[in-house]
């Protein structure tokens, strides 16, 4: 059920969503869906050739965990605005936390708005991003 | 510093191309980020929440836009070392959602090139900045990228 902005609060946790380990198949089947074949997210041999211990995650890879967040919160066709930063890089067998909290509520030409704050951790203190996105409600 | 060879790109926008979305990617796409609503999935959750279609998740669009690369499509053809990119951010500003049966009209262009002094040298900084069309030409979305490549 989305929340009704009514009843929201600035300060209210966002429904949290973990992905309990990344896997290299969960980065093939991102870059599958996505079409995004930089190699450094599924070529292991090329990684390694450049320094890397292995293959990474794709930012929007995580970005698509942390959409869980929102659409849980506000619904499928809530968000109005979702803003990124990538600030660490995301490795196979890490855990994706991606959580979210209430900033702000307003109404705009009509439309009952909620601004949110958002991140995603990886090893307990390392935030890989940290965003901030806006919902109507 | 020489200048950067995808400098007189800046402010240009690309060529522009059209995107399908249809129901097999929009289902392929979330279950690839994890999202299990049946409105990504099912014609009829999807209509019962209102919908006229499936609706694509929020990131659909990153995706999409990657459908023109490399060379041409919505995005002008920047030259970089794919093995140093880092994609720093994104920003998604939705006019509408998308939804399956949307014919969409992309495009993009490299808005700017600046630098960055980071912890392993410099890093150049590639903005770019493009928006998806409907069929009656009123916008959908807007994305930002920004990728940065180390030296």
């Amino acid at each position: 059920m989305a929340a009704k902005w009514e009843s929201v609060n600035v300060g209210d946790e966002l429904p949290k969503y973990v992905h309990e380990k990344v896997t290299r198949t969960d980065l093939v089947k991102y870059a599958g869906a996505s079409g995004d074949y930089n190699p450094m997210h599924h070529d292991e041999t090329l990684a390694k050739a450049v320094g890397l211990p292995s293959v990474f995650a794709h930012g929007m890879f995580s970005m698509g965990l942390l959409s869980n967040v929102l659409v849980a919160f506000g619904g499928a066709g809530s968000v109005k605005r979702f803003d990124v930063q990538f600030r660490a890089i995301t490795w196979p067998e890490d855990p994706v936390t991606c959580t979210g909290k209430v900033t702000a509520k307003r109404e705009e030409g009509g439309q009952k708005l909620v601004d949110v704050e958002i991140q995603c951790e990886t090893k307990p203190g390392t935030k890989s991003i940290i965003g901030s996105a806006t919902l109507a409600l | 510093m020489a200048e950067n060879v995808n400098q007189p790109l800046v402010g240009k926008e690309g060529p522009p191309s059209t995107v399908h979305v249809d129901k097999a990617r929009i289902r392929q796409f979330a279950k690839a980020v994890g999202l299990t609503d049946p409105v990504y999935f099912d014609e009829a959750a999807a209509k019962a929440a209102g919908y006229p279609s499936l609706i694509a998740p929020p990131t659909l669009p990153i995706a999409i836009g990657q459908d023109n690369e490399p060379g041409g499509g919505a995005m002008p053809a920047v030259k970089y070392d794919v093995r140093k990119l880092l994609h720093e951010g994104t920003e998604i500003i939705y006019d509408r959602p998308i939804f399956a049966g949307d014919v969409l009209t992309s495009k993009g262009m490299l808005k700017s090139i600046a630098t960055r002094e980071g912890k392993n040298g410099v890093r150049t900084i590639y903005t770019m900045e493009s928006a998806f069309y409907d069929q009656q030409g009123k916008r959908v979305c807007a994305l930002l990228l920004r990728i940065s490549e180390g030296q």
